[in-house]
């Protein structure tokens, strides 16, 4: 065969090279969009059982019709049956917001989790890992115990100083990591892992000087728990983690223009600088204001992304909504077990998204070696 | 119309270009040929706006490339490397589409993106691969599915797209077709002759100047850099 190489030579080939021809499976692209369709189907209906399961379970169980009839009703009718008015108690004031909580938080540590992946191009990157979470747990702390020795009322300070901490915590990182407008992934890696050891050196002092009831609060931050959530914190948690997850679903289509590379992005009229502190800023608020109230919390963020994508592949603007129900229900499924399986006695929730995540995320590195 | 005034590059305490001006006006199709290291890719960075140049300028349309916003700008002006880091597993089509991101507004129609998608596929001959993973392409059919974004980058939409009907639109490629074989070299070549017709032009940066002779000759007119030629004695 000759090939032409001057002017007036025939057009393109319409055909691909012969081997590829022959296959038959069908393309990538319509076998994810085939996956994508049937992850909707499953996840929004499980979505929704675990909602129900999560307001009806626990040390009081509620049957599905009173709990219909209660939700029906947020003031309590006074001529209701005493049973009913502490079913109402418990559902009201104690499994409306912890479930309201577990489905925004987990939705929120998902996709930050894919936000910040998508940012600097590597899968590991996670509010975890890069010491977002520790950073919003450290200024928690420093604001009760330091609260506490100055005298000063802590009330609306904590979630303050958390997202202060979370957002110092992501700056850093961001700001080591950056060099020369790129994000080097692995001093972003490792400066996740200095910024974890300095604030657990934070959070060890804290123990130190924090009185006995101090002591009980900061253990539960380094585990987390959704049991102490009441409808004040959900004053701070709905409007934060609400913003946070707009904030970031909104970079979708910027991402993606990201995965081409950081340059090619700009050439694309991504503005880099607006995209990488959005994120920041995004993630500080969510996964602060949510650690402040409920604690450490890992391998949401790093975990539900990850699977999704062997899924429905790295397109955010696929990925990241189905990243926000799949971390709902995630850590709302875990909040449920977390509460059930050793009653009356309540584990900590971090304890149980560790130990699930953990090995699934060893899982999918050995995966994605072998392939 | 692009034009670079005096421009000056600077790395460290080289200057890798030195008072370099030039004009590309619309229909034209141009050729940077010059040695290894003779700055033909750092021409064509200043010229995409990639690089704050130490001295001189370069406006599109006669706006500085700093001034212009970067969504307007990303609509006129498309850029090829040589290397692309992509290394993520989405299909052809979605990497092609990619090209569309500045011309999408909430009005935009989908299916009018997707056409200008399929087109441009077309043109550069890989219409057979857009569901294919691009990670399973071979290097050359990679930096054809790069061009089909260019084109896509460059494409003026239909209605509703929002897209800028008037101006300058510029190619700016950084050997396009060193990766190719002699068929797809002729492809790429006629494309971006074809880009440069549509009240656009073509930047081509290239090495070996033996292919500037299969150049199709349309208004096409060949540059050579010496800047750097006094260093390299």
């Amino acid at each position: 065969m000759s090939l032409p190489v001057v002017v007036g030579a025939p057009s393109a080939p319409a055909t691909p090279p012969a081997s590829l021809r022959a296959s038959s499976r069908p393309a990538v692209g319509e076998r994810r969009e085939n996956r994508l369709r049937l992850a909707w189907a499953v996840l929004v209906p499980l979505l929704v059982l675990i909602t129900i399961i999560s307001l009806t379970v626990g040390a009081e169980t509620v049957p599905l019709t009173d709990l219909v009839r209660v939700l029906a009703t947020p003031t309590l009718p006074a001529d209701a049956s005493e049973g009913l008015a502490l079913t109402h108690t418990v559902v009201w004031a104690l499994r409306v917001p912890r479930t309201l909580v577990a489905l925004l938080f987990g939705a929120t540590l998902a996709v930050s989790g894919a936000a910040l992946q998508g940012l600097v191009r590597n899968p590991l990157a996670d509010p975890g890992l890069l010491g977002v979470s520790s950073g919003g747990a450290v200024g928690a702390a420093l604001a009760i115990v330091g609260g506490g020795i100055t005298g000063v009322v802590t009330g609306g300070l904590v979630p303050i100083a958390a997202c202060a901490g979370a957002g110092v915590a992501t700056a850093l990182v961001l700001l080591l990591a950056r060099r020369g407008g790129r994000i080097d992934t692995i001093t972003l890696l490792l400066a996740g892992i200095a910024v974890n050891a300095f604030a657990g050196a934070i959070l060890g002092a804290c123990t130190v000087i924090a009185s006995d009831t101090q002591l009980r609060n900061l253990a539960f931050w380094t585990l987390g728990a959704l049991g102490g959530v009441t409808w004040d914190a959900l004053r701070w948690i709905v409007p934060a983690l609400v913003l946070a997850l707009v904030l970031l679903l909104r970079l979708a289509r910027s991402l993606d223009v990201m995965l081409l590379g950081e340059r090619e992005a700009a050439h694309l009229g991504v503005r880099l600088d607006r995209v990488t502190w959005t994120i920041a800023a995004a993630v500080a608020l969510g996964v602060g204001i949510g650690t402040a109230f409920v604690g450490l919390i890992g391998f949401v963020g790093l975990v539900v992304p990850h699977l999704l994508r062997l899924v429905v592949g790295p397109v955010h603007m696929r990925l990241l909504p189905l990243a926000a129900v799949a971390g709902a229900l995630l850590l709302t499924a875990s909040d449920v077990l977390a509460r059930t399986v050793a009653a009356p006695i309540e584990l900590p929730i971090g304890v149980l998204t560790a130990a699930v995540g953990a090995p699934t995320f060893l899982m999918l590195i050995l995966r994605r070696r072998v392939s | 119309m692009l034009v670079a005034q005096e421009l000056v590059i600077r790395r460290g305490d080289a200057d890798i270009l030195r008072g370099v001006s030039c004009t590309v006006r619309p229909g034209e199709f141009v050729v940077v040929v010059g040695p290894n290291g003779a700055g033909k890719s750092t021409l064509l960075h200043a010229l995409a706006g990639d690089l704050t140049p130490a001295a001189g300028s370069v406006c599109l349309d006669e706006v500085p490339l700093r001034r212009w916003d970067a969504r307007e700008l990303a609509r006129r002006r498309a850029v090829l490397a040589q290397h692309s880091p992509l290394d993520f597993a989405l299909t052809v089509d979605e990497v092609v589409a990619l090209g569309r991101a500045p011309h999408v507004t909430r009005t935009s129609n989908e299916r009018g993106h997707a056409a200008v998608v399929a087109d441009a596929l077309d043109t550069v001959g890989m219409g057979w691969a857009t569901d294919r993973a691009y990670p399973t392409l071979s290097g050359g059919e990679r930096q054809r599915v790069h061009l089909a974004r260019v084109l896509a980058q460059l494409a003026v939409g239909g209605p509703g797209s929002g897209d800028a009907v008037s101006g300058t639109r510029v190619a700016l490629l950084d050997e396009p077709i060193a990766a190719l074989d002699p068929r797809h070299q002729h492809v790429v070549l006629e494309t971006a002759r074809r880009l440069a017709e549509e009240n656009g032009c073509a930047v081509l940066a290239e090495g070996t100047p033996v292919f500037v002779r299969t150049i199709p000759p349309a208004r096409s007119r060949p540059w050579v850099t010496h800047a750097r030629s006094e260093q390299n004695t």
